[in-house]
């Protein structure tokens, strides 16, 4: 542009003519936007700076609090996971699916050798549940192997015993456990002999019903019609029955 | 507007770090249960044991071994008499009801097992001699 004045060029931003000295009116408008601009800018930012600084005070606390929330779930955790006790009923129970060849064949093996209060053990210990795609074909044998267990265990308890005063008492809870756990033996059997399929198991769960009537005969003295009569009775009548087999035979001896 | 939010926030932080250190108690006291001495099983067990055999109630004592062998199949360390004498206890009761039937082949098994058994009891043959002697 030129100089209104002296007519010479001068830059448009220049607030004074180089050549007469005289003001240029757009180079002093035009320095007074940029002056302006630049105070807005200065503004405009400290604002942004400022509201930034807000939020990140914000942002801070938020993150502080996230943590100390995640921190007490960890923590809840960790304590949970150090009271716990290993559940070792799950355990077994994956073990035992995991070997069920290897394990089918010890109870088998059990089964061979007439061994049902170790069947019943072994499949208590190891938490066996019988599923088609292992255990299936022992769940009516085992049934009557856990019954056979518990009313064999109760018959030892009563008569071995029978030199204990300190623990034996005739009328009281060993026999009418026993009463119980013969009673269910029979009444499981039944029910159990219906279901199996298996001739071998089928010969084996009859074994443990022999089993059975041959310690009546010996432990509490019962005749072979007196053993037939005993097994049709009601818990509460074996009970009265065993009371008068036990308290007799102490009597005699 | 953020001067209420950050004075909430300031709450919001003070009632976690305090619930932070609540857990932090809690889980300190839980270490300490996880790494507590437990005392050896096989003592009271024995204890028990000892009890039982010097009263004679082995009837007891197979009922607890039947009771036992949910959570251990095979003794314990320590325990190995206890099991062997309930084992035998159970077999010779076992035996009678063989003989009851006549099952020789039954008989001869469990007298074989008697005998491995007692040899396992050790200062404990006494308990064999007692348990034959109730059950004959």
């Amino acid at each position: 542009m030129l100089c209104k004045k002296c007519g010479k060029p001068i830059k448009i931003e220049a607030r004074f003519c180089p050549n007469c000295g005289s003001p240029n009116e757009l180079g002093n408008t035009h320095h007074e936007n940029i002056v302006t601009y630049d105070r807005q800018f200065k503004n405009t930012q400290s604002e942004v700076v400022s509201s930034t600084r807000k939020m990140w005070g914000i942002v801070i606390r938020v993150v502080i609090l996230a943590a100390l929330v995640v921190g007490m779930f960890v923590l809840a955790h960790l304590s949970d996971l150090n009271y716990a006790d290993p559940d070792i009923d799950a355990i077994r129970e994956k073990e035992s699916l995991k070997n069920s060849e290897e394990y089918s064949e010890i109870m088998d093996q059990y089964i061979r050798d007439g061994e049902y209060q170790e069947l019943a053990s072994f499949v208590s210990y190891h938490n066996i549940i019988f599923l088609p795609e292992g255990y299936e074909k022992f769940d009516a044998i085992d049934r009557c192997a856990q019954a056979y267990r518990d009313c064999v265990s109760d018959l030892e308890q009563i008569v071995l015993n029978r030199e204990a005063e300190d623990f034996f008492d005739g009328t009281e809870t060993d026999i009418t456990t026993f009463s119980i756990s013969i009673r269910n033996f029979y009444d499981t059997y039944s029910v159990q002999i219906e279901r199996e399929e298996d001739p071998f198991y089928l010969d084996r769960m009859k074994d443990m019903e022999e089993n059975v009537r041959a310690m009546l005969k010996v432990y509490l003295g019962l005749g072979d019609e007196e053993v037939e009569e005993f097994i049709t009775l009601s818990k509460d009548k074996m009970a009265v029955r065993v009371e008068e087999a036990i308290t007799g035979s102490q009597a005699e001896e | 507007m953020n001067k209420t939010l950050k004075v909430i926030l300031n709450i919001l932080i003070g009632i976690a770090a305090l619930g932070c250190l609540v857990f932090f108690i809690e889980y300190a006291g839980s270490v300490k249960y996880a790494h507590r001495e437990i005392e050896d099983p096989s003592i009271s067990a024995m204890q028990v044991f000892d009890y039982e055999v010097s009263h004679k109630a082995y009837g007891e004592l197979v009922s607890g071994y039947f009771s036992d062998r949910i959570s251990d199949f095979d003794a314990p360390a320590g325990e190995e008499i206890l099991y062997a004498t309930a084992e035998y206890a159970n077999r010779s009761f076992l035996s009678k009801a063989y003989e009851e039937q006549g099952n020789a082949e039954k008989i001869a098994s469990c007298e074989a097992k008697k005998a491995e058994l007692r040899e396992k009891l050790g200062d404990y043959d006494f308990a064999a001699d007692e348990i034959d002697a109730i059950l004959n």
